[in-house]
């Protein structure tokens, strides 16, 4: 019989965050250690600052904090985690920049990339792909993050984007389609 | 051409969701088409650079502060913790659906015949997705099948994680069967390239009494060419408590590596 | 023709009378055999039977009327020259002569676990036939032989042979491991499975009609002479293993 410190790591994401929120705060710890990275990511790839996202990925894990007896068992955590990880998303560029939330109109950032750029020493490729990437809308960009850099199935995402699995497809081929043109037209630049 | 329709066709292709007949009509139409077979090639050219993108690592102060956050929220709550969760009678029940579980997939396993290897395929890839399950199989004291079978699903992943290192270590070290030590030092030969891995193999050396894991264990890390290994495959020649044949690879192992 | 018939009779009577069979009432959980040899075969009864095989010619006169006793405490409480106490969900045997084994035959139902464990060189071979059980042996100087047996095995004997034939519908794991003696396996060469076969200082033999699919190595070590690969697309685990001995693997 497994001793019961050694089941916990063997538990779903699912019952370690309704571990913590009966009180067991520490097992917070083992949530950090699986998702921290995975938020970090999309968070720069969302911001494309580096320093922002590790700022945020800290708020995230500060509001999984704060906000657990919130959390409902019910919900994949993932969900969770990904929605609070958007709020703190829109909330950093509503507060900061004034502009509007994350999803609602076309938001250039490629201005701010260049601290991403030069940071990474990357090949010419991921380059342009960051600068492409950063010319489109925002819920583009999001759904390009989540699909293909993290590579999280279409259901997943319909679940905590509130769409369905068929408007996320088509959502992802629009988004893709205007990712080639921008780009295929920095090749050209 | 309508483009955006093409573009939602080729990706599909390209993410193989398209059936058969689509494919075809899609490779036909490469054949023939310039411009969709453009498209086509800048389409794989962006998908590709997004999915070899890399995965960027957070400084290590992200942990450091999140761990200090976590202290201070700890501190700051007043009442002790009310672990409700891990209560014994539920956990209890907890276990016990965890074996019921185990039981069923087992049973289930156990019950394929080699007619069916597909589906014992498939079952071995959703075990290999719920690690608590295998885990618990590692642990089933009445069946060293059934711990052989936990091994295998762990020898099957791609890189194993700290856990199921530590059980396969721990299965390798103190099995009372021999047939599963040797499987768990096969699953961890396949991981020995992992730092921990390779250590955990080194200490096992010094703690291995049974012969036929001795001998393979030598074997293994000949192989890894770990000459760090060479003043305990000394002591093992000397040890008057050894079998022969342990000794007589210690020897052969000692010739190999030095 | 009265003289061979009184004969027959004296022999049968005699027959039934070494013929003695204990009965544990049993048909799930494990059965484990700390004995130095013994014959064991499944039926399709609820009982564990055991039965002694030995001729008593050699019954000692002298210890009519007492009763043996050995050094663990145990005592003969089967008249078999064997222990046999439940512990739980556990049968266990022991022998009670350290160095002369008794020839004992079981009949196990299919639901039972069968172990089989012996250390000491004073011991014979271990045979388990026309058994759908579950089957482990540990043994140290014991032959080993299976016949009709469909697994899961788990089998290590470091000084004894190895015999497997494996028939009906075979469930693995199965984990052959001799030191020193061949491992000799027959089975169906259509069957599914992930093989492996491994020698340091012996040789492997397989017979022709295997069609073994050795897998790439990729960049796992490969130590020893060493054969991984599929039969048949793949499927139940079968790992033979040989280190100063043989390695056969037949057609059944």
């Amino acid at each position: 019989m497994p001793k019961p410190d050694k089941s916990i790591d063997l538990m779903s994401d699912e019952k370690i965050m309704e571990a913590v929120k009966s009180g067991n705060l520490q097992q917070a710890s083992l949530l950090f250690d699986r998702f921290h990275k995975r938020i970090f990511n999309f968070l720069v790839r969302m911001t494309g600052d580096r320093d922002v996202a590790e700022d945020l990925t800290q708020n995230v894990f500060l509001r999984l904090l704060k906000y657990r007896h919130s959390y409902n068992p019910e919900m994949k955590f993932q969900s969770w985690i990904y929605q609070m990880a958007r709020n703190a998303f829109a909330d950093h560029y509503q507060k900061q920049k004034q502009l509007k939330p994350a999803n609602m109109e076309v938001e250039k950032l490629h201005e701010s990339l260049p601290d991403l750029t030069e940071a990474l020493e990357q090949e010419e490729t991921e380059k342009r792909l960051i600068r492409a990437l950063a010319q489109l809308p925002d819920d583009y960009r999001e759904l390009l993050v989540l699909t293909r850099f993290q590579h999280l199935k279409y259901e997943e995402v319909a679940g905590f984007l509130n769409m369905t699995v068929a408007n996320v497809k088509v959502k992802v081929h629009r988004a893709i389609g205007q990712l080639r043109e921008n780009y295929f037209e920095l090749e050209n630049a | 051409m309508d483009k955006q329709k093409w573009e939602g066709r080729l990706i599909d292709y390209i993410d193989g969701r398209a059936d058969a007949a689509e494919r075809a009509a899609i490779e036909n139409e490469l054949l023939h088409n310039e411009a969709v077979r453009n498209l086509y090639n800048q389409l794989t050219e962006v998908i590709g650079a997004m999915n070899e993108a890399r995965v960027l690592e957070p400084s290590g102060k992200l942990k450091a502060n999140f761990e200090q956050a976590l202290q201070e929220e700890i501190a700051s709550q007043a009442r002790p913790t009310k672990t409700v969760f891990f209560s014994p009678v539920v956990y209890r029940v907890a276990a016990g659906f965890v074996l019921l579980m185990v039981g069923l997939a087992i049973g289930y396993k156990i019950n394929q015949s080699n007619v069916e290897a597909d589906r014992l395929a498939r079952l071995e890839k959703e075990l290999e997705e719920n690690r608590q399950m295998m885990l618990a199989m590692m642990d089933n004291q009445l069946s060293a099948s059934q711990r052989m079978i936990g091994v295998s699903v762990a020898y099957e992943m791609e890189k194993p994680d700290d856990e199921i290192v530590n059980v396969l270590v721990k299965t390798m070290n103190e099995d009372v069967n021999t047939n599963v030590r040797l499987a768990a030092l096969d699953a961890l030969g396949k991981f020995s390239n992992e730092e921990q891995v390779r250590n955990e193999l080194i200490g096992s050396l010094k703690t291995q009494k049974d012969p036929v894991v001795q001998i393979a264990l030598i074997q293994l890390l000949v192989t890894m060419k770990e000459k760090g290994v060479l003043n305990q495959l000394e002591k093992i020649t000397r040890d008057a408590g050894t079998l022969k044949a342990v000794k007589d690879e210690a020897h052969a192992g000692i010739l190999k590596l030095s | 023709m009265k003289k061979v018939l009184v004969l027959i009779c004296v022999w049968l009577a005699a027959q039934t009378a070494f013929a003695q069979e204990f009965k544990v009432a049993k048909s799930t959980g494990r059965l484990e055999l700390n004995i130095g040899r013994v014959t064991v075969e499944g039926h399709s009864g609820n009982e564990i039977i055991f039965s002694s095989r030995d001729n008593r010619e050699s019954k000692d006169e002298r210890a009519q009327g007492l009763r043996p006793i050995n050094g663990m405490g145990l005592d003969d409480n089967t008249g078999l020259g064997i222990n046999v106490t439940q512990k739980g969900d556990v049968v266990e045997v022991n022998q009670l002569k350290k160095m002369n084994a008794p020839d004992i035959k079981v009949l196990v139902p299919k639901g039972v676990i069968v172990s089989f464990s012996h250390q000491s060189q004073y011991g014979g071979k271990a045979t388990f036939k026309n058994m759908e059980n579950e089957i482990e042996v540990s043994a140290t100087y014991n032959s080993i032989e299976l016949e009709n047996v469909t697994g899961p095995l788990a089998i290590k004997s470091v000084y004894g042979h190895i015999e497997a034939s494996l028939g009906g519908n075979i469930k693995g794991p199965i984990s052959i491991v001799s030191v020193y003696d061949y491992v000799d396996v027959a089975l169906s060469p259509a069957i599914k499975a992930n093989l492996k076969l491994s020698t340091s200082y012996g040789e492997i033999f397989v017979g022709p009609e295997f069609n073994i699919e050795i897998e790439k190595q990729g960049n796992w070590v490969q130590y020893s002479d060493k054969v991984n690969g599929k039969l048949n697309g793949g499927g139940l685990s079968i790992d033979i293993r040989a280190d100063y001995g043989k390695i056969y693997l037949r057609k059944k």
